[in-house]
C-alpha cells in the first residue's frame, strides 16, 4: 500500500516532485494533483466543468512531462485550476482523461506558487513495489 | 575533494577531459567558493555539456555555477556555427532574463525621507508577483512587433527615449528573431505580461553607489559616490518560458534520431544548421526582444513613478540608462579560436557579456572604457557595475558572471527561516522591502545565496572584468 500521493523534494534550482500511484492510471491522477496542490489550495477549487485531454509521448516518463505540460499551460495561458482528473484510457505513449477545472477567482483561490515549467530534468517513471514511482522537477 | 578537478591557477579550477567528453572543462572560483561548488552536481553538469557536438575550447562555468536543469547555471559554452548545436536548456526558460541599471541626479539624502512612501509607490505601479498583467494591453498582431522590434518598439510608442535603445545590449534587438516560430501558446502567456517585474528572484532596487573602484569608468558610465541609481532584474515572462519549453519537447523527441547521446534530457538540442535549430534561435531572438521591450517599460514606468513622488521633471531627475546587459541568452558572435577567427553559437546561461575597450558592438560612449558589466546582488545585498576586458574575450568568449547563485534550495531558506521576519532583519540595515508573493522573503533571504563579493572578487581577480563600482540597496521591490 502506497503511503501518500506525492512528496516534495529539494532541488537548489527548484522544485522535485516524488509522485505514486498503485498504476499508470492513478499515478497519472496523483500528478496533476501534485501539480496542482503546489499551486493553490486543492480544496478551493470546484469541479463543475470539465473537457477532454488527450496526450501522447515517447515512454511514460515522457509521457508523464507531456500531460503535465498541457495541465500547465491550462492555468497559465487559460487561467483554468484541475486538481482533478479522471484517467479513461492509459499505455506506454498515450492518455485520454476527463479534467475536472473551475476558472481562477482571485478571491476564491490562493495562489501559494508560481510553476512556470515542467522541466526534462532527472526524469523517470519506475516501478516499485505497490505500483509507481516518478521523479519530475519544476521551474518556478 | 573530487579527483577529477585541479586547482590550475589562483581563482581556476580544471576538469578533467574524460573519454565521453569532447572538451575539457574549466571554473573559475575560489578557495572560499570551491567547496560549495563540489558539493553541488554542477561540476557533472559541466562534464556533461562537454559532451555535446561541436562544443569549442571548454565548457566553462563562472563563480555563481550551482545546479541548474541539464545545463549548470553560471555556465557557458561555445558551438562552431556550422558543425555544433544550439540547447533550449543552455540558454534557459527565462530568455534575456537580463539588467539594467539607470542613474538619477538625485543623493542617498534627497531620498532617503522619502524612501518609504518612493518603494510603497514603485511596488503599487510596476505590476508584480505571481499572475500579475502588465498595463499595456497588446492585441496579437501588436506582440508580433514587440517580438521583431524589442527596446526599438517600446521607444517608439513611447516608454523611453533614444538614446536608452544605445545603451542596450544588441541595442535591445536581436535582428535573427522571426515571430512566426514562436507558437500560439507563447504568445498567448505573453499578451497580457508586457511591463510587469514577475516574481522569484526579480527584482526592483534603488541604490547608492556606495564605492568607486575606478574613478575613468565610473565617470565613462556616469556614476559618482552617493548618487541613487535604480536596477531592475526582469526577463521575457512566461513568454519566454512557453518558448522553451515548446523547443525542448520537440528536441526531446527528435534526439535520438539525430544520434546525440544525451546525459540527461534537458540538455536536449539540435544541429543549428538545422530546421528545427534555426527555428528555435529565430524563437529565442524574438523572445529576447520581447524581454528588452519588457525591461524598457519598466524603467519607463520607474521614471514616472520618481517624477510623481519627487515632484519633478524628467530632465532634472536625469534618470539615463547606463546599461542592459542580459545573461540568459544564444548568441551569434565571432571569436578568435587556436588564433583563427570562428563564428560560435555562444551559450550564456546565468553568465553576463563583458565585451572590452575597442569593441565594435559598443556604443561610443563606451568604446574606449570597456563594456558596462552588471552583476545584481540577492536580496538586501549589495550589487557591482564592472568593466569588460580583452582577457575575457581571450579566456571565456567575452563573459563574466552574472550574480551571487544559489547556495540553498528554496525549500532549505524557508525552513531556515522559520520565526524569523527578514522584512525587519532587512530594515534593521537600512533596506526598505515591499513585496508580494507570501513565500517571497523567505525563499529569496541573503543566506540563500552565495556572497557576491566573493563571486565578484573572483572575477576581478581573474581579469575576466574589473570592478567600478559597489551599490548597496536602501529599497527593494519584489514580486
Amino acid at each position: 500500500m502506497l503511503k501518500t500521493r506525492y512528496e516534495s523534494f529539494d532541488h537548489t534550482a527548484d522544485l522535485g516532485l516524488r509522485i505514486y500511484g498503485k498504476d499508470l492510471k492513478e499515478l497519472f491522477e496523483n500528478a496533476a494533483f501534485a501539480l496542482f496542490d503546489q499551486i493553490t489550495a486543492t480544496d478551493s477549487v470546484g469541479a463543475s466543468k470539465s473537457e477532454v485531454f488527450e496526450v501522447t509521448g515517447d515512454d511514460p516518463a515522457d509521457l508523464l512531462v507531456e500531460w503535465l505540460r498541457e495541465l500547465l499551460f491550462f492555468w497559465l495561458g487559460h487561467d483554468k485550476l484541475a486538481p482533478k482528473t479522471v484517467i479513461k484510457e492509459i499505455s506506454n505513449n498515450r492518455v485520454k482523461a476527463k479534467v475536472y477545472y473551475e476558472e481562477y477567482l482571485p478571491k476564491k483561490h490562493p495562489i501559494k506558487t508560481e510553476i512556470k515549467a515542467v522541466t526534462y530534468h532527472m526524469n523517470k517513471v519506475t516501478e516499485i513495489d505497490g505500483g509507481y514511482e516518478a521523479t519530475v522537477i519544476f521551474d518556478k | 575533494m573530487r579527483k577529477d578537478i585541479k586547482q590550475a591557477g589562483e581563482f581556476v579550477w580544471d576538469v578533467e577531459k574524460t573519454d565521453n567528453m569532447n572538451v575539457p572543462g574549466r571554473i573559475y572560483s575560489s578557495v572560499e567558493l570551491i567547496g560549495d561548488v563540489v558539493k553541488d552536481n554542477g561540476i557533472d553538469q559541466v562534464k556533461n555539456v562537454a559532451r555535446l557536438p561541436g562544443i569549442v575550447k571548454a565548457s566553462l562555468a563562472m563563480p555563481d555555477i550551482h545546479w541548474g536543469y541539464g545545463f549548470p547555471i553560471g555556465g557557458m559554452a561555445a558551438f562552431d556555427w556550422d558543425k555544433g548545436v544550439i540547447s533550449p536548456g543552455g540558454v534557459g526558460y527565462d530568455i534575456n532574463c537580463g539588467v539594467r541599471l539607470a542613474v538619477t541626479s538625485l543623493t542617498e539624502s534627497d531620498v532617503q525621507p522619502k524612501i518609504s512612501k518612493l518603494a510603497t509607490a514603485l511596488h503599487q505601479g510596476i505590476p508584480s508577483g505571481v499572475g500579475s498583467t502588465g498595463s499595456v494591453k497588446l492585441d496579437k498582431k501588436e506582440v508580433l512587433n514587440v517580438l521583431k522590434n524589442g527596446s526599438k518598439w517600446a521607444v517608439e510608442n513611447g516608454f523611453g527615449v533614444p538614446s536608452d535603445v544605445d545603451r542596450t545590449e544588441e541595442q535591445g534587438c536581436l535582428a535573427g528573431a522571426d515571430p512566426e516560430a514562436v507558437s500560439d501558446r507563447a504568445i498567448t502567456r505573453g499578451l497580457k505580461q508586457l511591463g510587469t517585474l514577475g516574481s522569484g528572484n526579480h527584482f526592483l532596487e534603488i541604490q547608492v553607489v556606495d564605492k568607486i573602484f575606478d574613478q575613468d569608468a565610473a565617470r565613462a558610465f556616469g556614476i559618482s559616490l552617493g548618487q541613487v541609481v535604480v536596477m531592475l532584474h526582469s526577463g521575457s515572462r512566461g513568454l519566454g518560458h512557453q518558448v522553451c519549453d515548446d523547443y525542448l519537447s520537440l528536441m526531446t523527441k527528435q534526439a535520438a534520431k539525430l544520434d546525440i547521446e544525451l546525459p540527461d534530457k534537458q540538455l536536449s538540442c539540435a544541429y543549428i544548421n538545422s530546421e528545427r535549430g534555426m527555428r528555435y534561435f529565430q524563437a529565442m531572438c524574438a523572445a529576447a526582444n520581447y524581454a528588452w521591450a519588457n525591461r524598457q517599460i519598466l524603467l519607463h514606468q520607474t521614471r514616472k513613478i520618481f517624477q510623481q513622488v519627487f515632484t519633478t521633471s524628467a530632465t532634472s531627475l536625469a534618470m539615463n540608462l547606463v546599461y542592459d546587459v542580459c545573461h540568459n541568452i544564444a548568441k551569434k558572435e565571432n571569436h578568435i579560436v587556436d588564433g583563427k577567427e570562428q563564428t560560435l553559437c555562444v551559450h550564456r546561461k546565468g553568465a553576463t557579456r563583458a565585451f572590452p575597450p575597442g569593441h565594435s558592438a559598443l556604443c561610443d560612449a563606451y568604446k574606449e572604457i570597456g563594456q558596462p558589466t552588471l552583476i545584481p546582488g540577492d536580496m538586501g545585498s549589495n550589487s557591482f557595475i564592472l568593466k569588460g576586458t580583452q582577457k575575457a574575450m581571450d579566456e571565456t568568449f567575452g563573459s563574466t558572471c552574472h550574480g551571487a547563485g544559489r547556495r540553498l534550495s528554496r525549500t532549505a531558506a524557508k525552513k531556515l527561516c522559520k520565526g524569523r521576519a527578514i522584512h525587519r532583519e532587512l530594515l534593521d540595515k537600512g533596506v526598505h522591502v515591499k513585496w508580494t508573493g507570501r513565500s517571497t522573503l523567505p525563499e529569496e533571504m541573503p543566506e540563500a545565496y552565495k556572497d557576491i563579493e566573493a563571486v565578484v572578487e573572483v572575477v576581478h581577480g581573474a581579469g575576466l572584468s574589473l570592478k567600478v563600482a559597489k551599490m548597496r540597496p536602501i529599497g527593494v521591490v519584489k514580486g
